[in-house]
């Protein structure tokens, strides 16, 4: 299953170009095309985000965080040949992960109510695979996070190594480590 | 047991991919939300900006002390009666500004001398319309040296430094030979020049250098023979 097939399950991405098109009208503080880019990337970002939180109302809210901060920090993006826009979002999202965890009030965990599964656009999928779920969910905050990056967004191993802050050797290393660490759970499972 | 591994990984990182897809996930409502954020919230100027002046500034600096240190290396090549010229001896007055030893500053004087000297010469060799500009650098050169040397020489004297005083003594004597043989080339040009008023004003550069040589010659004498008050010089 390639990167393409991976997207189809999101709202049809556009080409980079054109995102880069919306970013420059957006700096000039078109609020229209930034809406624009909301809509291209809110639905991944929900979900590498939800991945993580397991908690809608949370999530959302975090979206919203993500996505605001993204606006008002617009500015000092500066677009590289080796990274998408997408990357710098997924950096925000996932900074605005770790302070999440950091802040964290005491919530009611979602699997503790339901299984995950109730909130998939396809519950037979999630269920199909709730015990893969059960064994991510068990493992370190940045092993979930490489495995999300790479196999589920299905980002270059350059574009993590930005998202996470990392160099390229450092996220090999990571996601070797996490797969390894998966393996196990999925084992002990 | 590599290619094991890397089967492994093969496979989870299949299951991963086939294990994704999307939440539901309601991105009208956050929209909404997110728009009115954005209409009470102004982007944040950029950050780099003050940076940016900063490095413009700097660039501008950097630009202009370029600049500068490129004309006054150009200008230091420059001799009496070249346009920049003037430049070059600002260059020199700044040197000469500086806080300096008295036998560092002796040689600092002792090189400005020089390059008039060498001008003279080059004067010499093809005289032209520089000469009399020429001279009259090269004589006020060499009167300010004799004088500021001769000074702090006699200043170390009392101070009881006479190795220092020493080494002032030597290139005063170095001056004043080499005064001694520019003299010749100033007579020189002197018989040559056929207009009496700069004729005139060329004798009376090369009796001022002949004094100033004289006043360097009795200074180095004064200095061996420190009790011939007679010959004492006061500057």
């Amino acid at each position: 299953m390639g990167c393409n097939e991976l997207h189809q399950n999101s709202i049809n991405m556009i080409e980079e170009i054109d995102v880069q098109n919306l970013v420059r009208r957006a700096q000039d503080g078109e609020q229209e095309a930034f809406g624009l880019i909301y809509d291209n990337y809110a639905q991944p970002i929900y979900n590498f985000l939800m991945s993580k939180v397991r908690h809608r109302e949370v999530c959302e809210d975090l979206v919203h965080t993500v996505f605001l901060k993204a606006w008002m920090n617009l500015k000092s993006y500066q677009p590289r040949p080796s990274a998408k826009f997408s990357t710098w979002l997924y950096q925000i999202a996932n900074y605005t992960l770790i302070d999440h965890w950091r802040t964290k009030k005491p919530t009611v965990e979602l699997d503790d109510v339901e299984n995950l599964a109730a909130f998939a656009v396809d519950p037979a999928h999630y269920e199909e695979y709730s015990y893969l779920w059960q064994a991510i969910r068990q493992l370190p905050l940045n092993y979930q996070t490489v495995l999300d990056l790479r196999f589920k967004q299905d980002l270059s191993v350059e574009e993590t190594a930005h998202i996470m802050r990392k160099t390229s050797v450092g996220i090999r290393v990571l996601q070797h480590r996490a797969l390894k660490a998966l393996k196990n759970k999925l084992v002990e499972s | 047991m590599k290619w094991l591994k890397s089967k492994t990984e093969q496979g989870l990182t299949k299951l991963l991919k086939h294990g994704s897809g999307d939440f539901r996930f309601d991105p009208k409502n956050i929209r909404h939300r997110l728009m009115a954020s954005i209409e009470q919230t102004k982007p944040h100027p950029i950050k780099h900006f003050r940076l940016n002046r900063v490095f413009k500034f700097s660039a501008s600096f950097a630009g202009f002390v370029l600049i500068v240190s490129a004309t006054f290396a150009f200008a230091s090549n420059q001799v009496p009666g070249d346009k920049l010229f003037a430049l070059n001896k600002a260059g020199e007055s700044v040197i000469l500004s500086l806080p300096m030893p008295a036998e560092q500053r002796a040689q600092v004087r002792d090189y400005i001398v020089d390059q008039r000297f060498e001008a003279l010469d080059a004067v010499n060799l093809a005289p032209g319309t520089k000469s009399l500009e020429t001279i009259k650098e090269s004589d006020e050169s060499l009167m300010r040296a004799v004088q500021e040397i001769s000074k702090n020489k006699q200043k170390l004297e009392a101070k009881g430094k006479t190795k220092q005083a020493a080494k002032l003594e030597v290139i005063l004597d170095n001056l004043q030979k080499k005064a001694a043989d520019r003299e010749k080339i100033i007579q020189k040009l002197e018989d040559e020049t056929e207009d009496e008023e700069t004729k005139a004003r060329i004798h009376q550069h090369l009796e001022q250098i002949k004094n100033s040589r004289e006043k360097a010659r009795l200074e180095i004498k004064r200095f061996q023979n420190p009790e011939s008050e007679s010959d004492q010089i006061l500057f």
